[in-house]
């Protein structure tokens, strides 16, 4: 029984990401958020009716109440865990195109190289970057309001997990 | 429902207090692709949290316990994860750091990966042919993986 209840969160973060990329083959994280927040009220609304249809007043009962409250806990933990690992259905890891290289060719380090560079991954971060809206072009590369707290925040991370951006 | 919400705020802080602690005073190993510093982590919180909200909520909420430091598990490990390695990030940090982007290219992407490859022994270079390791099997799991998110 607990299982089928972990189970709604998951269900819901899945069939939210289904809808999502139904209508939109692209990624824009700022909209995937936005969109979330309006399916998420929603679902409070349908949780609200289907508790007040059935005249249940959960907040009366403790055990009922720690289960809810943990399960929305577990619904916005989700979200935020496939929120971080959405990007990568756009755009391949580096990491995943040198292992798909590597494991059916042996190639030396410049081969790789070359190959890896007419993936163009730079050139096609930057525009991502900027359909994004985190960086804009002007006479050089700048960083959108939104990208300047985006950056900073993972300034923030690098220092006090004491990381290196390798890149 | 009050002393649950107290637990989990109070797991939550302690989580990314003892994850930054950990990496500000130990080295980082891994035990490719997730830090042993991050493994330690999750293993703290299990062991002191689980028996608390055990004691005061029995086996349904603990095991909902478990999968909220998973998910936490998973959220430092990705941060760090982009921050360390994310191009897209590197980006943005170089546009904020005023350095010039044209520094950063794939040639310095491939080096670095193959340098963290080899220091997590998943690819051997053998006359300087990369190869990848047989004893180690991380790199087709998370091919797998990779391959999974892209059908969610």
């Amino acid at each position: 029984m607990l299982l089928l209840k972990i189970l709604i969160p998951l269900c819901l973060i899945i069939f939210f990401n289904k809808i999502f990329f139904f209508f939109n083959k692209k990624i824009i994280f700022i909209n995937y958020f936005k969109k979330f927040i309006i399916y998420t009220i929603i679902n409070a609304v349908i949780l609200i009716s289907i508790l007040t249809f059935y005249k249940k007043n959960i907040l009366l009962n403790n055990n009922d109440s720690t289960i809810l409250i943990s399960l929305i806990i577990i619904y916005f933990l989700f979200f935020f865990s496939f929120f971080l690992t959405i990007g990568l259905r756009s755009v391949n890891s580096p990491t995943h195109d040198i292992f798909n290289i590597i494991k059916n060719k042996r190639i030396n380090t410049k081969t790789l190289i070359k190959k890896i560079k007419k993936k163009n991954i730079i050139n096609n971060r930057i525009k991502d970057l900027i359909k994004q809206g985190l960086v804009k072009k002007n006479s050089k590369l700048e960083l959108t309001p939104l990208g300047l707290m985006i950056a900073k925040f993972f300034i923030l991370i690098k220092k006090k997990f004491k990381l290196k951006s390798e890149g | 429902m009050y002393i649950y919400l107290f637990i989990f705020i109070v797991n939550t802080i302690f989580y990314f207090l003892l994850s930054m602690l950990l990496n500000n005073f130990f080295k980082n190993n891994f035990y490719y692709p997730f830090r042993i510093l991050d493994l330690i982590n999750f293993i703290i919180n299990i062991i002191i949290f689980c028996p608390i909200i055990f004691f005061y909520f029995g086996i349904d909420i603990l095991f909902i316990t478990i999968i909220v430091n998973l998910n936490f598990f998973y959220i430092i490990f990705h941060i760090q994860n982009m921050v360390n390695t994310s191009p897209r990030t590197k980006i943005l940090i170089n546009i904020f750091d005023n350095i010039n982007i044209k520094k950063y290219t794939e040639k310095m992407v491939v080096e670095n990966r193959i340098k963290r490859l080899l220091s997590s022994q998943q690819i051997i270079i053998d006359k300087s042919i990369i190869k990848l390791n047989d004893n180690k099997k991380s790199l087709y799991f998370i091919d797998l993986i990779f391959r999974f998110i892209k059908k969610f």
